[in-house]
C-alpha cells in the first residue's frame, strides 16, 4: 500500500500518511495539480511557508519499464506564479516508488536564518541530516561527497549554487542510472522553492528495496513486452535517437527556419552543420573513451537518447547534451563550437542552473551588449559571475524576464516569467500557442507541435494541433513515460492501458491518457485562475507578433480568440 | 510526371544522421545526382533507396513537400525526423470527450 511522505519543515515532523481517495488514481503532473488545489492557497508566497514541494512519481513508475520511471517534482513555481511541474529522468523517481512512496511533501518554511540540511529517506524512514560541508559546492562535488557518505546505490536530488542563491534560473539536480548528476528538473525555478524549505538535498536510499509487486503481472508483462518491441522497430526509437539523440533536431529546426539565433533574431544559423546531430556524433564517435552517443538516463530505458561528450582526449565534459541547450546555449549565443556549448553546460549544470532559461538569459544579456556574439569564453566568464554571486550574476541567473527588465532590453524570449524553449514560435507556431497557453508558461514539453500535420507558417490549425500535443503530453507526463516512448505505444495501443491496470489492478479504459491528461490541465488551469492568471497571460510576447523572423519573414499571428478556446472541450 | 527526355539535371542531396550511412560504411553527407528533367523529391528518395522514414525535406533553404519538383543547381537536405513523439496520430486532430473515471472535475 503506497504512502505519502509529509516532511513539516517548520516543525521537523515527520509522517508517512494514507493516500486521500482523490489522489489514488492520480499520480505524476496529474497529483502535483491535484494536491496544489487541495492543500495550497493559490495566492501563496511561493517562497513562503504556505506552498509546498512535491515529489510525484508518475503511474507507471517502479517497474524499470523503459522510459517510464520518470519524475514529477512541482509546486507554486517562483518563477511563473503558477502551477509547476517539472518532469526529469535518472534514477530519483524509480526510488521514491521502490520505498512504496506516492508522494513527498515538503510543508512549512524552516527558521530565520538555519542552515539548509539534507533530507534522508530509507526504508527504515525519514530524517534530517546536516550538510555543512558541501553548502556552496557545484553539484558534482556535491554529488562526490554525498555518495562517499550514503554510498552509491542512493539517488540524489539536489540543488546547486545557484538553487542556494535562491536564482530563478535554478532547478534540482538528480543522477543518472550511472550515478553523474546530468539529468535535471530544470524549469519553473524548483531548485529556489527546494531552497527555500531549508534543503540542499534529498537522499533517496532504497536499501534492499525492489519493484512493487504487481497486480496483474501476466497482463503486465505482455504489455511490456509488446511495447518494447514495438519501440525496437520504430525507427525513430532504434536507430535515431539512439545514435544521434536529440542533437539530429537542428537541422530540422534550421530546416524550419526555427532554431533560435542571436537572442530570437533570427530562425536560421549559418553555422548549423557545425552544432547539429551529426557534428556531435561524429565527435563523440572519433574521440572515443568516455565519449558515447548512446545512453540510457533510466535504468532499463531501451531507446537511450542520452549521450555522454568527452573532449579531445576522450574525457568526458558532461552528459548529455540535448537540442534544446545546444539551441539556446549554442546558436542562441551565436556559438558555434560544440565543445564550448558542452563545457558551458558542465558549468550550468555545476551551478544547478535550467540551460533553456540561462541561455535565453544569456541572449538578453548579449542583446544588452554584456558579451558579443559566439564569444564562449565571455558567456563562461558569466556562469562564473554567477558562481561568486555578484549582482551581475544573479541578473544572469534569475533568467531572461529579470534580465531584460534589469538590462532594458526588450527582445526577451518568455511567456508568463518563463524562457521559450529552442523553437521560435514565429516558425512553429503551433508550439507558439501551447508556449502561449500552456499553464506551465513557455515550455516545449508541455507540447511540441514538431511534426503535425500542419503548415508551421501559417496560423490556421495550430490550435488543433497544440490542444492535441498538450493533452498527450500531460499525460505523458502524468504516466511518469517518456514522450519518446510515444513512438512504442503508438505501436501498440493497448499498452498503456494494459501497463497501467496490470500494475495496479484498475480498470482505466482505451481513452485513459487523453482523459488523464485533460483533466490534468484543467486542474492546473483552475490552480492559475484562482492565483490570478487572466486570458491576458496566455500569450506570446508582443514583439513576437510584431517583428518578422527570418529567413521566412513571419510573425506569430494566431488569433488569440482561437487560443483562448483552446480548453474548451 | 517524370520527364526522361531532355537534358539531365545535377541536384546535390546533403544526407543527415542515419541517412549517412545507408549502403555505405563510411558516412557520407552529400552526394551528387544527376536526374531526368521533371524529377520530384520523391525521386531521389526512390533512388537513394530511403527506407520508409518521416523526412524533412528541405530544398534550397525550404522545407518542401515529396512532389516538390527539382531544378539543375538544386541542394536538398534530407533530414531524418526527431521529436518526442506528440503528432504520433498524424491526421488526428482531435481527441475523445473526458469522463469521470479519474475522480477529478472540472472546477466551477
Amino acid at each position: 500500500m503506497l504512502r505519502v511522505l509529509r516532511v513539516n519543515v517548520s516543525t521537523d515532523v515527520i509522517s508517512f500518511d494514507p493516500v486521500p481517495k482523490a489522489w489514488e488514481r492520480v499520480a505524476g503532473r496529474a497529483l502535483i495539480a491535484r494536491v496544489l488545489l487541495d492543500e495550497v492557497p493559490p495566492e501563496c508566497d511561493p517562497c513562503g511557508p504556505h506552498n509546498k514541494l512535491i515529489f510525484a512519481p508518475g503511474v507507471l513508475v517502479g517497474q524499470m519499464v523503459s522510459s517510464c520511471d520518470r519524475l514529477s517534482i512541482g509546486g507554486k513555481s517562483p518563477l511563473t506564479g503558477g502551477v509547476k511541474e517539472s518532469n526529469c529522468g535518472g534514477s530519483t523517481g524509480l526510488h521514491i516508488v521502490w520505498l512504496g512512496l506516492k508522494a513527498i511533501l515538503v510543508e512549512g518554511s524552516p527558521a530565520a536564518g538555519a542552515a539548509l540540511r539534507l533530507l534522508c529517506i530509507g526504508p527504515d524512514g525519514a530524517h534530517f541530516e546536516e550538510c555543512s560541508d558541501v553548502l556552496g559546492l557545484g553539484v558534482h562535488e556535491t554529488t562526490q561527497r554525498l555518495r562517499s557518505r550514503f554510498g552509491t546505490k542512493v539517488s540524489i536530488a539536489m540543488i546547486g549554487p545557484a538553487g542556494e542563491m535562491r536564482l530563478r534560473g535554478a532547478g534540482i539536480m538528480h543522477l543518472d542510472k550511472d550515478g553523474n548528476p546530468g539529468r535535471i528538473s530544470a524549469r519553473g525555478a524548483m531548485g529556489v522553492l527546494m531552497a527555500a524549505k531549508g534543503l540542499k538535498a534529498v537522499i533517496i536510499d532504497p536499501g534492499k528495496t525492489r519493484r512493487p509487486a504487481l497486480a496483474d503481472a501476466p497482463r503486465h508483462n505482455a504489455a511490456r513486452k509488446l511495447y518494447v518491441k514495438a519501440l525496437a522497430e520504430h525507427p525513430q526509437t532504434s536507430k535515431i535517437y539512439p545514435e544521434y539523440g536529440t542533437a539530429s533536431i537542428v537541422d530540422m529546426c534550421n530546416g524550419f527556419g526555427a532554431i533560435p539565433t542571436r537572442n530570437f533574431s533570427n530562425g536560421r544559423f549559418e553555422h548549423a552543420e557545425k552544432i547539429n546531430g551529426d557534428a556531435f556524433h561524429d565527435l563523440m564517435v572519433g574521440r572515443g573513451g568516455e565519449g558515447d552517443p548512446t545512453h540510457a538516463c533510466m535504468a532499463g530505458c531501451t531507446i537511450q537518447c542520452s549521450n555522454i561528450y568527452a573532449d579531445v582526449n576522450g574525457k568526458q565534459i558532461v552528459s548529455p547534451v540535448e537540442y534544446e541547450t545546444i539551441g539556446l546555449v549554442g546558436s542562441n549565443l551565436g556559438i558555434s563550437e560544440p565543445d564550448m556549448i558542452a563545457h558551458l553546460n558542465y558549468q550550468m549544470n555545476d551551478l544547478g542552473l535550467d540551460t533553456i532559461e540561462t541561455g535565453a538569459a544569456l541572449g538578453v544579456a548579449a542583446e544588452a551588449g554584456l558579451m558579443e556574439w559566439g564569444d564562449g569564453l565571455r558567456a563562461m566568464q558569466l556562469m562564473e559571475e554567477v558562481r561568486k554571486g555578484t549582482a551581475l550574476g544573479r541578473v544572469i541567473g534569475n533568467g531572461a524576464k529579470l534580465a531584460g527588465e534589469v538590462l532594458g532590453v526588450q527582445r526577451v524570449p518568455v511567456v508568463k516569467g518563463q524562457a521559450i524553449s529552442a523553437y521560435d514560435p514565429r516558425a512553429i507556431k503551433g508550439t507558439g500557442v501551447t508556449y502561449a497557453t500552456s499553464p506551465q508558461g513557455a515550455d516545449h514539453t508541455a507540447g511540441l507541435t514538431l511534426r503535425m500535420p500542419v503548415d508551421h507558417l501559417k496560423p490556421e490549425g495550430q490550435v488543433a494541433a497544440s490542444r492535441t500535443a498538450q493533452i498527450r503530453m500531460a499525460g505523458f507526463d502524468s504516466l511518469g513515460a517518456c514522450i519518446f516512448g510515444a513512438f512504442g505505444f503508438n505501436l501498440a495501443p493497448t499498452a498503456i492501458q494494459d501497463l497501467v491496470n496490470g500494475q495496479h489492478g484498475w480498470d482505466v479504459g482505451a481513452d485513459y491518457l487523453t482523459e488523464l491528461g485533460k483533466a490534468t490541465i484543467d486542474l492546473e488551469r483552475e490552480f492559475n485562475r484562482r492565483a490570478g492568471f487572466t486570458p491576458a497571460d496566455d500569450r506570446l510576447p508582443e514583439w513576437m507578433t510584431l517583428e518578422a523572423l527570418a529567413p521566412n519573414n513571419t510573425v506569430f499571428d494566431v488569433p488569440a480568440a482561437e487560443m483562448d478556446a483552446i480548453y474548451n472541450w | 510526371m517524370q520527364s526522361t527526355t531532355g537534358e539531365r539535371i545535377s541536384v546535390t542531396i546533403k544526407l543527415h544522421s542515419v541517412l549517412r550511412t545507408l549502403e555505405t560504411t563510411e558516412p557520407r553527407s552529400r552526394v551528387l545526382l544527376e536526374l531526368a528533367p521533371g524529377s520530384t523529391v520523391a525521386t531521389v528518395v526512390a533512388t537513394l533507396k530511403i527506407p520508409e522514414m518521416d523526412i524533412v525535406y528541405v530544398l534550397n533553404e525550404s522545407v518542401v513537400e515529396s512532389n516538390a519538383l527539382l531544378h539543375a543547381g538544386d541542394t536538398l537536405a534530407l533530414i531524418p525526423a526527431l521529436e518526442g513523439g506528440c503528432c504520433a496520430q498524424r491526421g488526428k486532430t482531435e481527441v475523445q470527450p473526458i469522463n469521470t473515471v479519474l475522480n477529478i472535475r472540472r472546477m466551477s
